[in-house]
């Protein structure tokens, strides 16, 4: 709790002075700082939680045109309470999410080292709760690939197309920070190609990992997105095969999610998703449909209430969440 | 026929458009297109054959802000607020700001990479128009 208050009452005192919430707090010309908090609540049979998931502060700038930076650090699951088993835990250490240089040589040529979001998958992107339509996560998002990178990424225009982007990056050293990603792994590589048709984006991406254990895992994906007038339609779908120390070979996991929602009016967003998402070797098939509703009262605050139905009934919840970007 | 010529006159006549996206007359850059105005102001590039590019806004209020957004970004002012708050979790800022269209025409005809935008009847032997709207 000490060092929570100190994290919640940084956006209060940002807001004293000439801040605009959502936009971060210019401390220099090269120095902007920010963050975010979620906090969320779940109740089905099997589960009735609230929690205080997301905690994060970021500072970022340009030094020069070409030469910027961006570090944040994140409390996930930073409290929780089960409140059908009547515990609490807490996890208050903080973990670095990215830290990274980025440089740009010119359009076609950027660099980024550090650790950073895994290109690819759209959602992946954007992936914190104030930014979605859903408090829920995609499958996809979860269980097929890195979220993050500690390593290089290179990535631009592809030249003499204004509309065609590639990236490339490759990881070949432990996490920079071992406490944050979803996979630990110590050997990644990949590769994305973007087209840009205005209001319709499409990607294919794909690479191969190598857990800490052994384990190593190809997959690749596309995905499609198209966002208009308010509304904004997101489908991904992707593959991976994994390779067990053990010797259990070719254990694939695939998933797919198409998302619609729709801005009906100001401040107000609906959101619907159906998810399928199969692990062979859990021997997992899952269909999901989540029916979602967000409220904005401005852009960078959200409050935000689903329902997610399971194909196990026991395994559907309603959620609930407030999140917040400073 | 002569109503056909009167009538291509009158169009050469008309003005392409009332504004105009200027820089620097030392800049490099010739032209652009209105695509390229929007990736630059939206920081999706910032470069120009090689050349870095430096965006210059007009202040939120300003009207002449306002018809930029609406003919070269074509985005309500609305979907320009949400685009920057996402950026600002990708660590990148809006372009940088000028009260006035003489501060932008100082600023702008000061530093050879800068591009912005103000009412072609500003345009002054210090700037080039890269751009009409």
């Amino acid at each position: 709790m000490k060092r929570l208050i100190p994290t919640l009452l940084l956006p209060i005192a940002l807001m004293a002075g000439d801040y605009r919430l959502g936009s971060g707090y210019e401390l220099l010309d090269q120095l902007t700082v920010g963050g975010y908090v979620s906090a969320e609540y779940k109740k089905g049979d099997r589960i009735d939680e609230l929690e205080i998931d997301d905690i994060a502060v970021m500072a970022y700038g340009e030094l020069t045109h070409s030469l910027s930076y961006l570090v944040e650090f994140e409390a996930a699951k930073y409290h929780s309470w089960d409140l059908k088993e009547d515990t609490e835990e807490s996890n208050p250490d903080f973990f670095t999410e990215r830290a990274y240089l980025n440089y740009k040589l010119s359009n076609q040529l950027e660099f980024t080292a550090g650790k950073f979001i895994t290109p690819g998958s759209y959602w992946n992107q954007v992936p914190i709760n104030v930014l979605r339509d859903t408090t829920s996560k995609p499958r996809l998002s979860q269980y097929i690939f890195p979220r993050l990178v500690s390593g290089l990424d290179i990535e631009g225009y592809l030249p003499g197309s204004d509309t065609l982007k590639y990236a490339l990056f490759a990881q070949k050293n432990e996490d920079i920070d071992h406490g944050y990603n979803n996979f630990y792994t110590d050997d990644h590589v990949g590769a994305v190609l973007t087209k840009d048709f205005g209001i319709l984006e499409a990607r294919l991406w794909g690479g191969r990992f190598e857990l800490e254990d052994g384990t190593q895992s190809g997959y690749g994906g596309m995905t499609l997105r198209y966002e208009d007038n308010g509304l904004r339609i997101l489908g991904e779908a992707a593959q991976s095969s994994t390779d067990y120390p053990d010797g259990t070979s070719d254990q694939t996991k695939e998933s797919v999610f198409l998302q619609g929602a729709k801005r009906v009016a100001r401040h107000h967003t609906l959101a619907a998703r159906y998810e399928y998402y199969r692990d062979e070797a859990l021997r997992l098939n899952e269909n999901l449909y989540i029916l979602g509703y967000n409220y904005r009262p401005i852009f960078p605050v959200s409050l935000k209430a689903e329902y997610l139905l399971h194909d196990d009934s026991a395994d559907s919840m309603a959620l609930f969440s407030f999140s917040i970007l400073f | 026929m002569r109503r056909i010529i009167l009538l291509l006159i009158l169009v050469s006549l008309l003005p392409a458009g009332e504004y105009a996206v200027v820089a620097s007359a030392d800049s490099p850059i010739a032209s652009l297109d209105g695509r390229f105005v929007k990736d630059i102001f939206l920081k999706k590039r910032g470069f120009y054959h090689g050349t870095e590019v430096i965006p210059v806004n007009l202040g939120a209020a300003d009207a002449i802000r306002r018809v930029f957004e609406d003919k070269v970004l074509g985005m309500a002012r609305e979907d320009i607020n949400e685009y920057w708050i996402i950026n600002h979790y990708k660590g990148v800022k809006p372009p940088l700001v000028q009260r006035s269209e003489m501060g932008v025409r100082a600023f702008v005809s000061n530093q050879k990479n800068a591009v912005g935008y103000l009412r072609k009847s500003l345009v002054d032997e210090s700037l080039k128009v890269l751009y009409e709207f």
